[in-house]
């Protein structure tokens, strides 16, 4: 057990609330403060993964009773999975730290406020093994995003902030009515409520059937997961989301936050209910390819750049569900390795189109074209992590994707197929993407004056381009932290 | 050593794409830019050849970098090889490479951004290596789609015209279908044999491919899909003839002369397995024999110089394919070998003249370049005659190998060779209407369908300012054309080789490849025979075509020819309207599926869910909303009856039971 886990662990918030207390006028110190803060939690972060003993076992580290609340306790436990989830948090936060930097606003310490307090929360979710401790920071993640999205969005953001907080909330009252069965079948097993990591892998829920509490628990946690993630077909309120939130918000939604609802999937769902996992494996697996294709050909039809790309997660995200439900190793593999590509290219071209949406003012792709002319640094970088986002080999999007269908098709040929189409449906609407934005004449009057990206500006996306072509060369880079973890996430039935 | 050389010889072009792109800042002069190419395909040819030599000697060389991932006993690395086939490929990738980097430098002198077309330029060459060293399937691929890539980026080098942008989109989605087949081909290989290694795939264990017959045929098809991507086959070859509006030099080289051939380079790295199911063969065959007909059926009409070279192509590479189709993997290879010369030196020759006339590409607002181009016109006429398949030069040899294996095929082969012997007339037929148009007839004024498809300076044709080339230019030409005379002589027939020296080339490719079965033999006269007859045939061909344009004013001709044969000509001319047929067929109704999953299952749908949600809380609210305190209360009662029997329920359920 680590003495400095609490401290460790309170960082974020301990920043968050740094900034409430700090001056207003001085913006350029509540910059610095941010940037340094990012680093420091990145800094921190890459130590605790260092600090495991072995990543491809849960290392228990710190443990928190309330013997007067129902006896219950809190774990926190991390290991290979958690603590590359955890590094990829913070490494976005550096990302947006920097790539907002420019930010104009009045609000500005709310807006870090909101951002470190997100990143805590998810930090929590990502630590907590006692099912209490992950919904209590499941449901954290919530506000400060619900009001990143409410005070800093776009026009419509109201709409589009209640229904994305609605929709993940309401999926969550499912999970906390399965969390009270649990508890309550817990009580007859141990005498305790609590529903710390051994007791739930204990419980052996029974399953005979659609109606038998195991597979009821099941479908109460996966709905909740599937609007997280979001899966076909409960993702509405995702490109609402995307479309009206911060590129804050849409980085971090985009980069870590629908990744949560996949870990949720490995840690409490797939080892926990097997049969369960056994038996409505096709209909999920279906589930995904479906979302792959369906993500792409709505996102071909899209108008607005950022509606493109979050559709365009939507098919990326069907990938990783494949992967994980999929329960073979390599594929499960390589759908921990898509959510690090993912996280990788969508929140780099996020930060394009805010750097496209703060020139020019629109999101409207017809509005763009030929900007190549005037930005060369930004067309190039761009195009870097469009080639990621559209799985060209010894890119990191290709590694995922290949280990995903690879893997799959060894179950079910089917839906690896499908899923392979994406291969073909991908570059249709990244390129329509790139060519209405980059290529092509420069036809509006107002564009020829833009000015190309900054060297600040264009930090962030370099580090992503970078990091997209070494992942893609040297993947066990990422596999290799979390290797040992994959026999947890693969139950036995197979 | 080897090992280290090997591991250099894709450095060196990757090395010249970082320095190209990084330096680009600080504007380099185009020529430096070149040079760094050239140079680094020039090492690297070195290098090639070097190791070349060891392996012609003492066989394959291997150099493993490193492991890029794993799946039980499956490795895939990072892993290079020198063996037959990649010494083939690797010394035309870098020596006719170098050949072409050496000719960019004079043709693009006058450009902007030449420092990105160096760059590009080299990141295809290292694609390139990547493609054909590649150990396993997995390196294969990588290169594979990295060619694609670079493709795109060179036919969209002049992106701001919105033509160029499209054509390369079309280029990579085309060559993204065949990726498809090859990732799922891939796996399916990868889950039969437990391998990606050519080695291992090299003597694949007949046990295995008989109890997985049907995963094999199923996988073996759809790497036939990706072959007829990257090599321009029927159903996918509408790419290539758009890609012609990339920069010529490069049209030289990856587009015709090794970027298309990486298809039957696939061909022959999985030969020792497609050759056991005579069903994927004859799939193969087919759709080679069939393209190289579409195809110079096509060119025969066509305006655009650049346009009548791409078909030509796809013609060419049908033969290949149809080679392979046939088993003769080797022959395939071998023409592979001889195409990559001629047609560069066409493409280059092509490149010559559109740079002395200031950017026109159609052939009949050329004329009489003869003498004005003079060395153009001769390694023109070089790259004609091998093309055309005339005794003595490269292509003779390739093509009449392939027409005798079609010949001698049991089965369907006698159709195969009727069609492959009239792609072989057309072809002579079209290329000499292009050498008469351009080089030989007086320049006509009167044709009005002229087609503009170089962007820049529209100032005009003009007689006066024609020039031959500088001699940076003209000396690749003639490098070009001395190995398109020569270059068959590594792979003569019996016949004229005796047994020492006849296909030398052949038996050495067949170390790798699977070698030809089951063909009937010929006798000697038989061959003969068949020798002269298809040479006196092309011949004629080639002398109509002289008289159609050359001894009468070919104008009236072409009118009354085309009056008379108006529906085909029509179909020709139009490409048999296979751009139009995907695009009604394919993309408008998948573009309309996309909108009705937006307008409808969107809106309605995913959404109209979460609205009758909404609705349904919306109403419940409003019913206690009313200020009647007993409806208040009622609402109440209820909600506290529901909740107790469901719980009831679940607890008789789940926990009493």
């Amino acid at each position: 057990m680590d003495q400095l886990f609490i401290i460790k662990f309170l960082i974020p918030l301990l920043w968050a609330i740094g900034f409430v207390m700090a001056p207003k006028q001085n913006e350029k110190a509540i910059k610095l403060f941010a940037l340094i803060g990012s680093f420091v939690v990145l800094a921190y972060s890459i130590k605790m993964y260092a600090d495991l003993p072995d990543p491809g076992q849960l290392t228990e580290l710190f443990k928190f009773d309330m013997p007067l609340f129902f006896n219950l306790t809190y774990t926190f436990a991390m290991d290979g999975l958690s603590g590359l989830l955890l590094i990829l948090n913070a490494f976005l936060l550096v990302m947006v730290v920097i790539a907002t930097w420019e930010i104009k606003t009045d609000k500005l310490r709310l807006y870090y406020f909101l951002i470190f307090s997100l990143i805590w929360a998810v930090n929590g979710s990502l630590l907590a093994t006692s099912i209490y401790g992950f919904y209590i920071f499941w449901e954290a993640m919530l506000i400060p995003l619900f009001i990143l999205v409410g005070v800093f969005g776009g026009e419509n953001r109201r709409y589009a902030s209640f229904k994305f907080f609605l929709m993940t909330a309401g999926g969550s009252i499912l999970m906390l009515a399965a969390m009270c069965y649990m508890s309550a079948m817990a009580y007859k097993l141990n005498g305790s409520y609590d529903l710390n990591y051994e007791v739930i892998k204990s419980l052996n829920l029974r399953y005979s059937g659609f109606w038998s509490p195991q597979s009821l628990v099941f479908w109460a946690f996966s709905i909740a997961f599937f609007l997280k993630v979001p899966v076909f077909p409960f993702h509405s309120w995702l490109p609402d989301a995307h479309v009206e939130a911060p590129t804050a918000g849409s980085i971090l939604l985009a980069g870590i936050l629908l990744k949560l609802g996949i870990y949720g999937f490995l840690r409490f769902v797939i080892p926990v209910y097997p049969q369960a996992v056994d038996a409505y494996r096709d209909i999920i697996l279906y589930l995904g390819a479906i979302g792959i294709i369906y993500g792409a050909l709505t996102a071909w039809v899209q108008k607005d750049i950022k509606k493109l790309v979050a559709f365009s997660s939507i098919s990326h995200m069907g990938f990783i569900i494949m992967g994980v439900f999929s329960q073979n190793p390599f594929a499960v593999k390589g759908a921990i390795f898509q959510m690090v590509a993912h996280g990788i290219s969508t929140p780099g071209l996020f930060i394009g189109v805010h750097y496209l949406y703060t020139r020019t003012h629109t999101k409207k792709m017809e509005m763009y074209g030929g900007l190549a002319k005037v930005m060369p640094r930004f067309a190039v970088l761009f195009f870097l992590i469009t080639a990621g986002s559209m799985a060209v080999p010894m890119t990191c999007g290709f590694v995922g994707e290949f280990m995903v269908i690879a893997g799959t098709y060894e179950i079910n040929k089917v839906v690896a197929i499908l899923a392979a189409t994406g291969i073909m449906l991908s570059p249709i609407y990244l390129l329509k993407m790139y060519h209405l934005t980059a290529l092509g004449e420069l036809h509006h009057e107002e564009n020829k004056s833009l000015s190309d990206i900054s060297v600040l500006e264009a930090a962030p996306m370099i580090v992503l381009s970078v990091l997209t072509i070494l992942l893609g060369l040297y993947p066990k880079l990422v596999t290799g932290m979390f290797e040992g973890t994959i026999n947890f996430f693969t139950h036995s039935g197979l | 050593m080897y090992e280290n050389y090997l591991a250099l010889i894709p450095f060196f072009p990757l090395l010249a794409f970082l320095l190209n792109s990084l330096l680009v800042k600080n504007k380099l002069n185009n020529v430096k830019a070149g040079l760094i190419t050239f140079l680094g395909l020039f090492t690297s040819f070195i290098l090639v050849i070097l190791t070349s030599m060891h392996v012609m000697e003492n066989g394959p060389v291997h150099v493993k970098l490193w492991d890029w991932m794993n799946y039980k006993n499956i490795v895939f690395d990072i892993h290079f090889v020198m063996d037959q086939l990649s010494v083939v490929l690797c010394l035309m990738v870098t020596g006719i490479g170098s050949a072409i980097a050496f000719f960019s430098i004079g043709y693009m002198d006058h450009e902007e951004k030449v420092g990105k077309f160096f760059a590009f330029f080299a990141l295809f060459a290292f694609s390139m290596l990547l493609l054909v060293l590649g150990e396993n399937f997995l390196v294969l691929f990588m290169g594979w789609e990295g060619v694609g890539l670079s493709s795109y980026l060179l036919i969209g080098f002049w992106y701001e015209h919105k033509k160029n942008g499209d054509a390369a989109k079309k280029a990579f989605l085309a060559n993204r279908v065949g990726d498809f087949g090859v990732v799922l081909g891939m796996i399916g290989y990868a889950l039969v044999f437990n391998t990606l290694s050519f080695r291992d795939l090299q003597h694949p264990d007949m046990a295995v491919i008989m109890a997985n017959k049907e995963l094999l045929i199923g996988s073996s098809l759809l790497l036939v899909l990706g072959v007829t991507g990257k090599s321009a086959q029927i159903p996918l070859f509408i790419w290539l003839p758009d890609a012609m509006m990339g920069p010529t030099p490069v049209s030289a080289l990856m587009h015709a002369a090794t970027m298309v051939t990486a298809g039957i380079f696939l061909l022959c790295r999985v030969s020792n397995i497609i050759v056991h199911f005579s069903v994927v063969l004859d799939v193969i065959a087919w759709i080679g024999a069939l393209t190289s007909l579409l195809a110079a059926l096509i060119a025969v009409t066509q305006t655009d110089i650049k346009k009548i070279l791409a078909y030509s192509t796809v013609s060419q590479l049908g033969y290949m394919v149809m080679a392979c189709g046939l088993g003769a993997f080797s022959t395939g290879l071998f023409h592979v070998f001889t195409h990559a010369f001629f047609k560069a030196l066409l493409f280059l020759c092509a490149a010559s003249v559109i740079y002395g006339c200031h950017h026109e590409q159609n052939i009949f607002k050329m004329g009489g370049l003869k003498n004005k181009m003079p060395v153009t016109f001769w390694t023109f006429v070089v790259g004609l005659l091998a093309i055309a398949g005339i005794p003595g030069f490269s292509g003779f040899f390739s093509k009449d190998e392939i027409l005798s294996m079609a010949f001698t095929n049991p089965g369907n082969g006698i159709f195969l060779y009727s069609v492959g012997l009239l792609s072989a007339l057309l072809t002579a037929f079209y290329m000499t209407r292009m050498l008469c148009l351009v080089f030989i007839v007086k320049p006509s004024h009167d044709v009005h369908d002229s087609h503009h498809h170089h962007i820049g300076e529209d100032n005009g044709h003009d007689a006066h300012e024609i020039h031959e080339s500088p001699s940076v230019m003209t000396i690749p030409l003639i490098i070009l054309a001395l190995c398109s005379f020569g270059a068959g002589y590594v792979g003569m027939p019996h016949l004229l080789g005796g047994h020492h020296n006849s296909r030398l080339f052949q038996t050495f490719v067949e170390k790798f490849t699977a070698i030809p079965t089951g063909h009937h033999h010929l006798s000697e006269e038989t061959e003969i025979t068949m020798m002269i007859v298809t040479t006196i045939l092309i011949l004629c061909s080639m002398g109509l075509a002289w008289y159609i344009y050359v001894k009468n004013d070919h104008a009236r001709m072409r009118d009354s020819l085309k009056a008379k044969f108006l529906g085909l000509w029509m179909v020709s001319n139009s490409k048999f309207k296979v751009d139009e047929l995907y695009e009604t067929v394919i993309i408008k109704p998948l573009y309309q599926v996309g909108h009705f999953l937006v307008d409808i299952v969107e809106t309605h749908v995913v959404n109209g869910v979460v609205k009758l949600v909404t609705k349904g809380v919306n109403g419940g609210g409003a019913f206690l909303d009313e200020t009647k305190p007993e409806k208040l209360e009622m609402g109440i009662l209820y909600i506290i009856i529901g909740l107790t029997i469901l719980v009831t329920a679940v607890f008789n359920a789940f926990i009493f039971s």
